[in-house]
């Protein structure tokens, strides 16, 4: 044995050990306040610490951790907090942590140094929340611009104009039908009648005294009849014309209606040729609201990552190579207790006011563990659940989020956050909803005193490649806004073109129906005379006839009878 | 420096000031550092014996240089023989046994190249420890003033921390 090298080593443990006592709680002290600042980007501070060795426990005394964006501020304090730790993991150089216990959590207690690091990286946030400011007010001055622009009124063709040609159309129709109406009018009356008429009188100058007079009768009121059939024959074409000439005049009102159309479609077009003001609303959320979204978003679902890297996915299965060096190959045998590298199985810390942060199954191996982890915390303001599920060879993760004063630049409202992670794949919706978001100039334009706004932003797909929407009700509020504005420029100019285009065609359309109209009423009016004309002497013909009928017929009943008389006494005789 | 350090202070053992046992026994030991992976639960507990042990510290380290060279020739030869140990059914209970007891478990037996480097030494321990004992009579007796002729014994011999050392053990003396 050699004592002087027993000795040493002998020494050397009696001093790490009380070494270990003595500095341990010190070590921890800077270490948790040191990379707990360095995490989170605020002051981590701790009053003290103390460890138990039997059993092993590490105890947190006055942990406060202030807030990234109130110097004076606490984002939480607790005024205990103890770590219970199993011993046989640590032989495996593994920290299990049986149960954390705390007492005293309060969210928001004030503080009498400022909780602020130097940070480059807020001073940036700073900026970009000033030129988001200053962004929003151009784009509103942008858009008073393009909705106060007077609208040119183009110099408008008429030739070019449909409703026009269709006028044209109409009027040649008319031309036509004028045509037709003079047609009619030559159509003369006048010889047929005086040929009735002159019949007419030969007939009645007939007078039946002898069976001669019977015959040239006959032979009159046969030239009387064919007299009559020609005015017939004229009175069809009379009435075949004025049927043309009725159909022709019925086309003419009709286009009216048609000339009517023409020019509500000549309206739009023309409508459609100006570059008429319009301010896509659908886009407004994302203009106005993405960067500062973004930026909102992207820092929760950077804490989110940070959380999710700490809890890694089951990993696959190394492929059997060469050992190298050193390093050779562990072979596996059946155990009846693993344990996690690392493992919280149960934290809660408790405050007076029901605040309360719980934790179970935290594990950074935990296909190992064969449990989810479980998170909770809430406050007055705000509530979180979450579940981070790696016991299955796709992990799938679930975090919903409710504060109810969250600052959204200097305005204040609801946030309510949901996010799920499948594998690779993302689908987190955020929305807040408050007042104050809208600087003084916005709320001049929209006329509303400081309404509620509610953004939503959604993001989903791959994670290497998410789609990123943003929605807000601020679209439907501009609209209305802008729409009222446009409407009253754009009614103007429709009001213009309008003008234009009835002045040019409504009068050459009105002139086309008067015509018409004026020449279906001349030409009705000749048709009626022509036709009462030739049917009254017609009528008086075929009377005349009758009467001549029935007057042969007497003549001949009486002559038979004197006839019939002479037979009878030439008989007797 | 260290080199030379280390070669004054292996002649020197080698010249009579130690015994042969505890030449042989320290380079026994570093044999044990020397094959089997550096951070190894068990390398720890050779150091402490090295410490305390009535051993010869250079021939230890001299070992533990010259087979951590000839253990990457040996490192496959290792990887099979534990390979072969740990897949054997007879031995599973005692395999079994060093994994799940915590503190056996940090020799990490259940690794092919530390149990095959360990079981090479173990086997090695005896026929080293016997020939490295002749070895240093024989050397005394008929290589010693060979040695001494040697170029790299001159140089050893003539540097500065050799003649320090001279100093130092005249004073302590």
């Amino acid at each position: 044995m050699r004592w002087k090298g027993f000795i040493t080593l002998s020494v050397l443990l009696v001093l790490s050990i009380g070494g270990t006592y003595l500095f341990a709680p010190r070590i921890i002290h800077i270490s948790v306040e040191k990379t707990g600042t360095a995490v989170w980007g605020a002051k981590v501070e701790l009053e003290g610490v103390e460890i138990s060795y039997s059993p092993l426990a590490l105890r947190l005394k006055g942990l406060t951790v202030a807030s990234r964006t109130k110097e004076f501020e606490n984002m939480m304090e607790v005024e205990s907090m103890n770590f219970s730790l199993l011993v046989a993991p640590l032989l495996e150089r593994k920290i299990n942590i049986e149960e954390v216990s705390g007492r005293g959590l309060a969210f928001g207690s004030e503080r009498e140094t400022s909780g602020f690091i130097p940070r480059r990286r807020e001073e940036e946030k700073e900026d970009r929340a000033q030129v988001w400011r200053q962004q929003l007010s151009e784009w509103l001055s942008q858009v008073k611009k393009r909705a106060e622009e007077r609208i040119d009124i183009p110099e408008i063709n008429i030739e070019q104009l449909s409703s026009f040609e269709k006028v044209r159309q109409t009027r040649q129709k008319l031309e036509d039908v004028k045509g037709q109406a003079d047609s009619i009018k030559e159509m003369d009356a006048q010889p047929l009648a005086s040929r009735l008429e002159n019949d007419l009188e030969e007939v009645k100058k007939i007078t039946i005294k002898s069976e001669k007079d019977v015959a040239d009768a006959h032979d009159k009121i046969n030239n009387l009849k064919a007299t009559i059939k020609d005015s017939e024959k004229f009175i069809n074409d009379l009435n075949s014309a004025a049927s043309d000439f009725q159909s022709g005049v019925s086309s003419i009102v009709a286009d009216a209606g048609e000339i009517d159309e023409a020019r509500r479609r000549d309206f739009r077009r023309v409508m459609d040729m100006m570059q008429l003001p319009s301010i896509e609303v659908s886009d407004i959320a994302e203009t106005v609201f993405g960067p500062i979204v973004v930026d909102k978003f992207m820092t929760f679902m950077g804490y989110l990552e940070t959380a999710r890297k700490y809890i890694p996915p089951r990993k696959e299965k190394k492929k059997a190579s060469k050992p190298p060096r050193f390093k050779g190959e562990d072979i596996t045998f059946y155990r009846e207790q693993m344990y996690s590298p690392f493992l919280i199985e149960l934290a809660l810390v408790s405050g007076a006011g029901g605040e309360y942060i719980k934790c179970e199954d935290l594990s950074s191996a935990p296909w190992i563990h064969g449990r989810p982890a479980v998170g909770a915390a809430a406050a007055s303001n705000f509530e979180i659940n979450a579940t981070f599920d790696r016991t299955q060879d796709i992990p799938r993760d679930l975090v919903v989020f409710e504060y109810r004063d969250f600052a959204v630049d200097q305005a204040v409202g609801s946030l309510n956050l949901r996010a799920e992670f499948t594998g690779n794949e993302i689908d987190s919706r955020i929305v807040w909803a408050g007042r104050g978001l809208l600087p003084r100039d916005w709320l001049d334009y929209i006329r509303l005193d400081d309404p509620v706004i509610e953004i939503q932003a959604r993001i989903r797909g791959r994670k290497s490649n998410p789609a990123f929407s943003i929605s807000s009700n601020l679209d439907r509020i501009l609209s209305e806004r802008l729409k009222a504005e446009l409407d009253r420029q754009i009614q103007e100019a429709q009001r213009q073109v309008q003008k234009v285009i009835d002045d040019e065609i409504i009068p050459r359309r009105d002139s086309v129906m008067q015509e018409a109209v004026s020449l279906r009423r001349e030409t009705e009016d000749t048709i009626q005379e022509e036709r009462h004309t030739v049917l009254d002497k017609k009528r008086e013909a075929e009377r005349e006839i009758e009467n001549k009928r029935k007057e042969m017929e007497a003549f001949l009943a009486e002559t038979a009878k004197d006839s019939e008389e002479r037979l009878r006494d030439l008989f007797r005789r | 420096m260290f080199w030379m350090k280390l070669l004054k202070k292996l002649f020197k053992a080698l010249n009579a000031d130690v015994s042969p046992s505890e030449v042989a026994g320290g380079f026994v030991l570093g044999v044990f550092l020397g094959l089997s992976p550096t951070f190894s639960f068990h390398n720890l507990l050779i150091v402490i014996l090295i410490i305390i042990l009535k051993v010869n510290v250079s021939a230890a380290m001299f070992a533990a240089l010259l087979f951590g060279l000839i253990g990457y020739a040996v490192d496959g030869l290792s990887h099979q023989l534990g390979r072969y140990l740990l897949m054997s059914a007879p031995l599973e209970g005692v395999w079994s046994f060093f994994y799940n007891t915590p503190l056996l478990a940090l020799a990490r037996f259940h690794n092919t190249v530390v149990l095959g480097s360990v079981v090479i030494s173990m086997l090695l321990t005896v026929p080293l420890y016997i020939f490295g004992k002749k070895f240093i009579v024989y050397y005394r007796k008929s290589l010693k003033y060979k040695v001494e002729k040697l170029k790299i014994y001159k140089i050893v011999k003539s540097s500065r921390f050799y003649k320090i050392y001279m100093k130092v053990k005249k004073f302590k003396v």
